[in-house]
């Protein structure tokens, strides 16, 4: 449809005057504010967003520990200032004690250990000492892990023979011609020594710790890898299972310098038979090395970021940004929809009358009579979770009210003169309902759809908080089914900052469309003005 | 026409309406693929009771014949057989389920209502008597935040100020952190009674809160819309005192188009006595409706007879409204239509 110049010229007026009437309304340029606000955030949402969103939805993996408070808690809570922020030490390692028999070298970060048991001079174990510090100064955090790698690879495999009462020299196995055994500790400013992990670890969890067999291995790598919150680890360090969630409080209450020492006990490679007769590798034979790498231990933050993490863990302030412009969208298209559909069916309800009339009037008032709700929830389960579903059922819902204003004008719009000029002059029906009436019509649709919006999205951030949301989009809704799933409001989580934030977002972002549709309304209908 | 024209109408328009929201029910169940007595076979079962399941559930009829028992099932209203069916969770009948969780959502919903009501419209009185004073623009500016502020937010607020703030901070426990009474059950009528009311004051006031200011908001425009009629200005004229032409004069004037508000309010209160319930775990029918429909199986017979009932209930309060709006307005009485 090509617009005519003075169509065009009668649109900027109109336009203009409504920009001037709608620029001297503060609560209008407030709403409008706030939305730009929001709107901004949405379009920029990947760069203002630390994280992505992959990372702050996706249920495995998290920033800091479950419900962090935010960085800046210290200033309204000076006792929780000393908080653990997230952080990960490198543990690099230094030779503590190198026995003879040993030559220690660093190469990119790997500490590697070659072996001569030659040089020795002895087949019983060497113990060789690496120790790695850092510096703790806060209070204890909740939970930490600990990841070191390493691999041992012996020079040869020597086989392992025995001679039977016949004189044959039977094979009983293979050895490597090193073997060795790793065993991490913990020292604490005190001197404390807590013996956290040794390849002896999985049979703590099921027999007694004095009675377990030495584990020797002779080749292969491995990572240590534990968290702290282990119920392996409390029972090693002598504590009760149950105790394992607060072993953090228990091993790292002092601020101070903490020391990890890795001892790596190496001896020559040795065969048990099924007699038990232990078959060692010769001396001169026994040779290899162990390398070390970079340990890593991570203390999960109990501050972190702008708006500390949730339930999961994950960075509530990344999840705000990103369900900034799902939440606009939602609400926008939900209402445009259903503005839509409310001027199609006043316009022709009031135009055509009669059995049309007749027909969608009534169908009007069912749908107002109707629980929405249960039966949203319903047409959801139907369809599926999508959150073009859920758009097009809110609208579906939302248009009835809009339908009777908007018929009621068309019914006195139909007795102007202009429109009798119109039909007179012989246009269509059709023509003239979309030339003269919905042209009219305009103003109320457009304040109609304004004031839709947040009821959009508070609906779709209802339905997500019931757990009938789309289960790949990122809403607040969403954040707070999560919030209270995982029990944010509880004593013990407390996490306010998981409940305020969506909130408030949601909140803000309807409360900028409801002052809009205020100021719209106000020129619109000046009749309002003149209320108060 | 007179009023019982209007009656005979209103009333033939309601019972139609609920023929159609639970004819599109049963549509909406008849087009769901799927068996929906699937996941009650145990692989170890014989065929013969496998059938027999079936046939217990009615999987194999026609669906003229589903929906002439489907009708049947729900215009008995639970209280004869076959009660609403089976619950394919419980293998219990719905009805018997019904019987205690529906008074504790009539309580929420109920009370929440008549104190919405109670507190709201003497507001909206009292601000359109002091109109384009601080305290007016104080209701009109809370008025118009709860228009934006979702009400599973402010009973998030709620829960963390009173459950999680104060408890750990004073130690004491203000209010309960959810469910409908103490668990184990206190001794007596009347101590049980109390405790209840203790659980149901939360929710309740959540509710209160986010809702009476749309009240308040609403009764202000009527009644200043109404000061500007003709027998305001009579009434002025004859030296009516400003106090009596608002509460006698105007507010006369306004009760039916509140009455209909209340109509028009119901599906409201559903929606948010389903939320409520969800959030404080209050077992009545709303949380039973999302369990049912959210599971990986719905639990269709409860889906259908709680979704009959929150119809039955918004069509029969319309219903009601309707009759006494035509008790309140003269017009609809002589005959003029709305």
């Amino acid at each position: 449809m090509v617009i005519g110049k003075s169509t065009r010229a009668v649109w900027k007026r109109r336009i203009e005057g409504f920009w001037t009437d709608f620029s001297h309304n503060k609560i209008g340029i407030l709403g409008i504010a706030l939305l730009s606000l929001f709107i901004i955030v949405a379009v920029f949402a990947p760069f203002i967003a630390p994280f992505s969103q992959e990372t702050v939805f996706q249920y495995s993996g998290r920033q800091a520990d479950r419900f962090a408070y935010p960085d800046w808690i210290g200033l309204i809570a000076p006792n929780l200032a000393g908080l653990p922020t997230q952080a990960e030490h490198v543990l690099n390692w230094s030779a503590v004690q190198v026995p003879a028999g040993v030559d220690l070298e660093g190469t990119s970060g790997d500490t590697v250990l070659y072996y001569n048991a030659s040089v020795s001079g002895t087949d019983q174990p060497i113990i060789v000492g690496l120790s790695a510090s850092f510096d703790y100064s806060y209070q204890p955090m909740r939970i930490f892990s600990v990841g070191i790698a390493w691999s041992a690879t012996p020079d040869a495999v020597v086989t392992i023979w025995k001679t039977n009462v016949l004189g044959w020299k039977i094979k009983v196995g293979e050895t490597g011609t090193m073997a060795y055994e790793l065993q991490l500790s913990l020292i604490t400013p005190n001197g404390t020594r807590y013996d956290l992990w040794d390849q002896n670890w999985n049979k703590y969890a099921v027999s007694n710790v004095s009675t377990a067999p030495a584990f020797w291995s002779s080749m292969g790598s491995g990572r240590i890898d534990f968290t702290s919150d282990l119920a392996v680890l409390a029972q090693k360090l002598g504590f009760r299972p149950e105790d394992a969630r607060q072993l953090p409080y228990m091993l790292m209450a002092e601020r101070g310098v903490y020391t990890f020492a890795l001892n790596v006990t190496l001896k020559p490679g040795s065969l048990v038979d099924s007699n038990g007769k232990v078959t060692e590798v010769p001396l001169n034979e026994a040779t290899g090395n162990v390398t070390i790498g970079t340990g890593k231990f991570t203390v999960w933050g109990r501050r972190w970021g702008l708006l500390g993490t949730d339930g999961k863990g994950h960075d509530v302030y990344s999840q705000l940004v990103y369900g900034s412009g799902i939440s606009i969208l939602i609400g926008l298209a939900a209402a445009l929809i259903s503005t839509v559909f409310g001027i199609l069916v006043g316009v022709a309800s009031g135009y055509l009358g009669g059995g049309v009339d007749e027909v969608l009037m009534r169908t009007v008032d069912i749908l107002l009579c109707l629980p929405i709700l249960p039966m949203l929830l319903v047409l959801i389960h139907l369809l599926g979770y999508s959150v073009y579903y859920i758009v097009l059922i809110i609208s579906l819902f939302g248009w009835q009210g809009l339908a009777r204003v908007i018929r009621s004008q068309t019914l006195s719009i139909r007795e102007t003169a202009f429109v009798e000029s119109a039909v007179a002059s012989g246009s269509s029906r059709g023509h003239i309902m979309v030339r003269h009436i919905v042209p009219n019509v305009f103003p109320a649709a457009i304040t109609s759809f304004i004031l839709a919006v947040p009821g959009a999205i508070i609906l779709e951030a209802a339905l997500s908080f019931i757990g009938m949301g789309d289960p790949f989009s990122p809403t607040w809704g969403k954040m707070l089914e999560f919030a209270r799933l995982d029990q944010a409001y509880s004593p013990i989580n407390f996490a306010w900052w998981d409940i305020l934030a969506p909130g408030i977002a949601i909140t803000m972002l309807c409360l900028a469309f409801v002052f809009i549709g205020h100021a719209v309304d106000e020129i619109m209908n000046p009749r309002l003005r003149r209320r108060r | 026409m007179g009023f019982k024209g209007y009656l005979a109408r209103r009333i033939v328009f309601a019972v139609f309406t609920l023929w159609v929201v639970i004819t599109l029910n049963f549509a909406i169940f008849a087009v769901l693929p799927g068996d929906p007595t699937r996941y009650m076979m145990d692989p170890k079962m014989r065929p013969e009771q496998k059938a027999l399941i079936r046939l217990w559930y009615g999987v194999n009829d026609s669906w003229p014949v589903k929906y002439v028992r489907y009708m049947g099932n729900l215009l008995s209203f639970g209280i004869v057989p076959p009660y609403f069916g089976f619950s394919l969770k419980t293998h219990l009948t719905v009805a018997s389920e019904m019987s205690w969780r529906l008074p504790l959502t009539m309580a929420l919903l109920g009370c929440s209502l008549i104190l919405e009501i109670l507190i709201g419209i003497p507001l909206g009185m009292f601000a359109a008597s002091k109109r384009g004073s601080k305290t007016d623009a104080t209701i009109m500016a809370s008025g118009l935040f709860t228009y934006g502020v979702p009400t599973f937010f402010v009973q998030l607020l709620a829960l963390l100020l009173f459950v999680a703030y104060v408890k750990q901070t004073f130690g004491i426990l203000v209010f309960p952190a959810g469910g409908w009474y103490t668990y184990p059950r206190v001794e007596g009528l009347l101590p049980f009674i109390t405790d209840v009311m203790w659980h149901f004051a939360l929710p309740v006031m959540t509710l209160v809160i986010t809702g009476f200011a749309g009240w308040a908001l609403y009764a202000r425009n009527l009644l200043l819309d109404s000061l500007t009629e003709d027998y305001v200005l009579t009434a002025r004229a004859k030296g009516v005192s400003e106090r009596s032409v608002l509460f006698k004069h105007a507010f006369k004037s306004i009760r039916p188009p509140i009455v209909t508000l209340i109509s028009l309010s119901i599906p409201g209160l559903i929606t948010g006595a389903i939320i409520t319930e969800t959030i404080f775990g209050l077992q009545g029918i709303g949380q039973w409706y999302i369990e049912s429909i959210a599971a990986v199986n719905a639990d269709y017979p409860v889906v259908e007879a709680v979704l009959f009932l929150f119809a039955f209930l918004t069509i029969v309060c319309n219903l009601l409204v309707d009759i006494i709006y035509g008790l309140l307005d003269p017009r609809i009485r002589v005959g003029q239509r709305r």
